[in-house]
């Protein structure tokens, strides 16, 4: 219902800035106040959702491991498998926000996987595992800072450098890195980027043993904020976070959601009129009527 | 926790109220009038479910 006192300038223009920014289109139009509204209201539902989802609730794509011996997607070379996230549909219609799951999306198809491979230099802090022994095999958690380095200037798939161990036991010891590296993708939707590498140790009896390390280290914002992943890290987050990532997940779809309504408003006006007329205006009989009653 | 949970639901009511009222209304004072007012429909009716569902459960 369009309102004769409604200026909405050049709908289109207007409709596509309501979809890049919530709230941008009104106050392309003038409508500051619902400009507000829709800004105010719409974002702190998106980014409250992305908060208590740890950051992680967009994604475009869902990524299928293949068939084969990497047991994640992280580590997997060959071309992933994705699928639709269909919860995407309502996040994007938020906007700008949304988009850069759309980049990361190219950037996962276009960034060659390097996962045996290292270039550069990596210093990061480490998570994981220490597998000990060979025929009576234990494992231990170990975390600590790891300096990565490439067995030669120009990349290796030869890692050397350090890894500085807190050991479950409380020990700290400094161990020297070796052997093939496997490195989690370099785009990839988790902060934590896989890796597996072994390091230098001696047994009981003095002898150098080689342990096999696994675990991950960090992963810049830039390649996983809202980059796709797998199941795998789905259930780490469900995991860590339990059902705030879910409530997460439904406050992003909502914001997007609501999106929609302010698109509208901003192309068609306001769907039940300005606001003043007369709310029931077949109650009241015309003077003429009342007379003859 | 799950009442803990549950407080979620006010300012995501008061968001969904505000933005709704606003893509039916252009004034101002009506957005608001209108947005209070399906504001407290909305908890009304989650309050009467969530004693519902307790009733149910106990």
């Amino acid at each position: 219902m369009k309102d004769p006192r409604l200026q909405l300038k050049n709908p289109v223009v207007a409709a596509f800035l309501a979809f890049a920014i919530p709230g941008a289109g009104h106050w392309y139009q003038g409508r500051r106040f619902k400009a507000t509204i829709y800004s105010v209201c719409i974002l702190t539902i998106f980014v409250w959702g992305m908060i208590l989802g740890g950051g992680q609730p967009v994604y475009s794509q869902l990524l299928l491991r293949s068939d084969g011996p990497a047991p994640t997607a992280q580590l997997q070379a060959s071309p992933l498998r994705m699928k639709f996230s269909f919860g995407y549909v309502a996040q994007v219609i938020v906007g700008a926000p949304a988009w850069p799951a759309l980049i990361q999306e190219m950037r996962m198809r276009n960034v060659e996987a390097k996962i045996n491979w290292i270039d550069a230099p990596i210093e990061s802090d480490f998570q994981g595992m220490l597998s000990r022994g060979f025929g009576g095999r234990t494992s231990e958690i170990v975390s600590g800072t790891i300096n990565l380095l490439p067995a030669n200037e120009n990349g290796s798939s030869v890692v050397t450098g350090t890894l500085h161990a807190l050991l479950a036991d409380g020990t700290n010891q400094e161990l020297p890195l070796t052997g093939e590296i496997q490195l989690g993708r370099e785009v990839f939707g988790s902060p934590r980027r896989e890796i597996r590498c072994e390091v230098l140790g001696h047994d009981e009896d003095e002898h150098e043993v080689r342990f096999e390390l696994e675990g991950t280290v960090g992963r810049s914002f830039i390649n996983w904020f809202q980059a796709p992943r797998d199941t795998l890290e789905l259930d780490r987050l469900n995991g860590q976070l339990s059902q705030k990532f879910d409530i997460g997940s439904v406050f992003t779809w909502i914001a997007g959601l609501l999106n929609l309504m302010a698109i509208w408003d901003a192309a068609q006006g306001p769907a039940y009129g300005y606001g003043d007329e007369d709310e029931n205006p077949d109650d009241e009989e015309p003077d003429d009527a009342k007379k003859t009653t | 926790m799950q009442l803990a949970s549950a407080i979620y639901a006010l300012p995501l009511s008061a968001g969904i109220s505000l933005v709704y009222c606003a893509s039916r209304f252009e004034l101002p004072g009506k957005i608001v009038r209108s947005a209070v007012l399906m504001f407290a429909k909305t908890i009304a009716a989650l309050v009467a479910f969530y004693l519902v569902l307790l009733y149910l459960s106990g």
